[in-house]
């Protein structure tokens, strides 16, 4: 987000990212940050907070640490905690001060996994980008690794997959990842792994044994492709969104699971067999505007038009890949952007979260579509699972 | 379980655990408290995001804009964005504030923006404007201005003396909702024709500029201390020290000290002498019905809760040690303090450590991932006590709020009493408590 912003909340930075995607998993995280950076997290980016016992801290990191760079503190801090809590992993995670200072926390990670034989890993965020990097970070940096340490052969299981890219940052309390597990398993479809629930390092091995990967939301996109690339599983973005393309999508994902390569069931074309061009109704000007995270805002929009054959433009935020956009989609990196494509004249409908409504000069129809990375648990009484069911 | 670290006797440094109750009212609600005011925050857009959507609950989110930092303007400085962001902002505001804070976060401590050149700049390009500089930078929670020292400067740094005679008047600072207006201190000073003033029922600017004029300020916390201190030196306000206590001799002590104080700076009539300050009897008498009001809800309370534990913390009493004391000294089953921090040279907390069997709890330390919800029937007053505890009954106060002086004893037995007769939703209650980190 760019320059001056007077309506809009900050979005989920990356910290808050690589925290949520580690939350699963058996480690100690320690958010190197005086407190606030920790209290984003916990307070607003994080649904899954409340009751649980993931040992996420706050290094409590002060100006003379800061001036002296005294990493040693940090470090004696971690090895205190390691008295009480016996984790399988360790994360050091990066803030604005540690940014501004130049910290080596891929340093000092290594130092920790030197000391304690405990695999540790540092992740060099800053709060200045955004989620889906974070997230991004973990898979590449934790789930790869173990995946590229583990020796065993891939052994592809039948109808299984694994979900990634599943954060309650995109998808908050709204049951969307629970309901697509549920509807996989209802059409014979095995769920191996999901990075959502607690996992352990023994179980992102068997990530490689699944038939195919769902990849949910952007962030999920580098590990879909690495895994394709070295143990040849093949993918499918999207989310089974509304009554019509639930099946539609269930199509691609069956025909994957039997040999067809990767669908990136939102793309530019990708459908045009199972939907009609998208492309050419495109070029007729589309009057709904979905806004929001791109892979989610696809399916939406699949979703849309298999009910009524109206096409919609995708508005992204935080992440992005043009791979997976439309001609007439765009990414936006500033509160003017979001404000001006909302008050455009040709999108008489909204659809997104509903602090966009603040940007809004004139009545439009919106349709509520929460989005945690922007209005937290503001959008939890709004938010509901679109799996199967009617978009909007 | 118990705690390793209340074993040691001591809060070592440790990770910190931050529990979903833990969060006050942050720099931008408290700045809030300015009337007529707008808050800019310059700073990676991570840190506001708190404070955002902190403010959206509130309904202040409309007062709060932010310039968000890019890596190359923590590198190349950023002041004169600072310059057009705030030009962009008084062109785009519909009402012109009368007072903007720009807020920067931790990592402008270590960059070093010149504060002072962006105000006399700011200053000299609005001069219908009030600026302040405002700093959120929890980094500098150990020295001797940390954030909520910083922001009351800020706040109160804006009153101003312009008469020679000043009102018959008094300021209470530092606590950030007005004592209970029912309150018997509010009555003794009317008695003695003296107003209470309390900046959150100011409406304007103007107002809060007036209070200035008002002969004393009041010290509800340590946090004022500073700018009571300046406004001391640099406008001569006199300032009397009197926290909030639940000791009823220290209440008594309190109101002594108010006299003596009001005596010295010449608002307390003719009735001064240099052996004895003669207080109306009709002060008098409020007080002893108050003291005696008292007395009656702490045995109507004991009476109704019984052996019931109770656990407090460090969130719903500026003292808890202070309050933890009152309670063991009238006989309630008091069993834990969950403290952030504590001081070596706490009187309160030394005869807590020593001459009790209460736990302290460092609520912040990592182990407090193991220790929760072992507790339901207890009483919890505060919110990160109810969270660890697991209590079902929950008092959700924040820093003494509302109680001062015998009344406020009195409210805090009819929390109690009532906290007993319904379990609560502690989730719904800390989503509308609106706590920022």
């Amino acid at each position: 987000m760019g320059k001056l912003c007077m309506t809009l909340p900050p979005f989920s930075p990356d910290y808050s990212g690589v925290c949520s995607a580690l939350f699963p998993f058996d480690t100690l995280t320690v958010l190197h940050d005086a407190s606030g950076c920790t209290g984003n997290y916990t307070g607003y980016d994080e649904a899954r907070w409340f009751r649980s016992r993931s040992p996420i801290y706050c290094s409590g990191l002060r100006e003379i640490d800061a001036i002296l760079g005294d990493d040693e503190k940090l470090i004696q801090k971690i090895l205190y905690a390691l008295e009480d809590i016996k984790p399988e992993m360790i994360a050091v995670v990066g803030s604005p001060v540690p940014m501004v200072i130049g910290t080596d926390m891929e340093g000092i990670a290594a130092e920790i996994e030197n000391r304690t034989g405990i695999m540790a890993v540092g992740f060099p965020t800053t709060g200045i980008k955004y989620y889906p990097q974070g997230i991004a970070m973990v898979y590449k940096k934790v789930v790869q690794r173990i995946l590229e340490e583990d020796n065993t052969q891939a052994v592809k299981e039948e109808n299984t997959v694994n979900i990634l890219g599943a954060t309650p940052i995109d998808f908050g309390r709204s049951g969307t990842i629970e309901e697509l597990t549920k509807f996989l398993e209802e059409n014979g479809i095995t769920v191996r792994k999901t990075l959502w629930e607690n996992v352990k390092k023994s179980d992102v091995v068997q990530l490689k044994h699944a038939a195919c990967n769902i990849v949910v939301s952007n962030a999920g996109i580098e590990l879909a492709e690495y895994m394709e690339k070295e143990y040849g599983i093949p993918y499918v973005t999207g989310l089974p969104y509304g009554e019509k393309y639930a099946d539609i999508w269930l199509a691609e994902v069956k025909k994957v699971l039997t040999g067809e390569t990767s669908k990136v069931s939102s793309a530019a074309g990708a459908n045009e067999e199972v939907l009609g061009s998208i492309k050419d109704s495109a070029e007729s000007s589309a009057k709904i505007l979905i806004l929001g995270e791109q892979v989610q805002c696809n399916s939406i929009r699949n979703a849309i038009f298999a009910e009524t054959g109206e096409n919609c433009d995708v508005a992204g935020i935080c992440g992005w890949d043009n791979r997976f956009a439309e001609a007439k989609d765009t990414f936006l990196e500033s509160e003017a952007e979001i404000e001006q494509i909302l008050n455009a004249d040709k999108y008489e409908c909204i659809i997104g979260d509903p602090l966009y409504k603040d940007l809004l000069h004139t009545d439009k129809k919106f349709c509520v579509h929460p989005h945690y990375a922007v209005s937290s648990k503001l959008g939890n009484e709004e938010t509901r699972s679109l799996i199967g069911k009617k978009v909007f | 379980m118990s705690c390793k670290s209340c074993d040691a006797g001591h809060f070592r440094s440790s990770l910190e655990y931050t529990c979903p109750s833990h969060g006050g009212w942050g720099m931008v609600r408290i700045g809030m408290l300015i009337p007529e005011s707008h808050q800019i925050f310059v700073c990676p857009s991570a840190c506001g995001r708190h404070g955002a959507l902190g403010a959206i609950k509130q309904g202040l989110k409309n007062r709060l804009s932010y310039l968000y930092l890019e890596e190359s303007d923590v590198i190349s400085g950023y002041d004169d964005a600072i310059y057009d962001a705030v030009e962009e902002l008084l062109v785009r505001l519909q009402k012109r504030p009368k007072v903007i804070i720009v807020f920067v976060s931790c990592l402008d401590d270590l960059i070093g923006t010149d504060e002072n050149a962006v105000m006399a700049e700011l200053s000299n390009r609005y001069p219908d404007v009030k600026f302040r500089m405002g700093h959120m930078n929890p980094i500098q929670t150990d020295s001797d201005e940390p954030p909520l020292v910083s922001i009351w400067k800020n706040v109160y740094s804006l009153m101003e003396r312009t008469v020679d005679t000043v009102k018959p008047a008094v300021n209470m600072l530092g606590n950030y909702v007005a004592i209970d207006e029912k309150s018997e201190f509010i009555k003794v000073l009317k008695e003695l024709g003296i107003d209470v003033y309390h900046i959150e029922n100011l409406n304007t600017y103007e107002e809060l500029k007036d209070m200035g004029n008002h002969a004393l300020n009041i010290l509800l916390t340590s946090a004022v201390e500073k700018v009571a201190g300046q406004l001391e030196k640099e406008q001569n306000m006199a300032y009397l020290k009197a926290p909030v206590n639940y000791n009823l001799k220290e209440i008594k002590a309190g109101y002594q000290a108010l006299f003596e104080k009001l005596a010295e700076i010449g608002q307390l009539g003719g009735s001064v002498s240099s052996e004895r300050i003669e207080i109306p009897a009709k002060v008098e008498e409020i007080l002893i019905d108050s003291e005696k009001r008292a007395l009656s809800a702490i045995q109507k309370a004991k009476m109704l809760i019984g052996d019931r534990d109770i656990h407090i913390d460090y969130s719903a009493f500026v003292h808890p040690f202070s309050a933890a004391k009152f309670f063991y000294e009238n006989g309630f089953s008091i069993k834990k303090i969950y403290a952030k921090e504590m001081d070596e040279n706490d009187a309160d907390y030394q005869w807590v450590k020593n001459e009790t069997d209460i736990e302290i709890i460092p609520i912040k330390k990592h182990d407090i991932v193991h220790m929760w919800k072992e507790h339901e029937d207890s009483i919890s007053i505060g919110l990160e006590a109810a969270y660890v505890s697991g209590s079902r009954h929950v008092v959700s106060v924040f820093q003494d709020e509302k109680m001062y002086g015998y009344h406020g004893i009195c409210l805090l037995m009819e929390h109690l009493i009532n906290c007993i007769k319904e379990d609560v939703d502690l989730e719904d209650v800390i989503n509308k408590a609106g706590l920022v980190v």
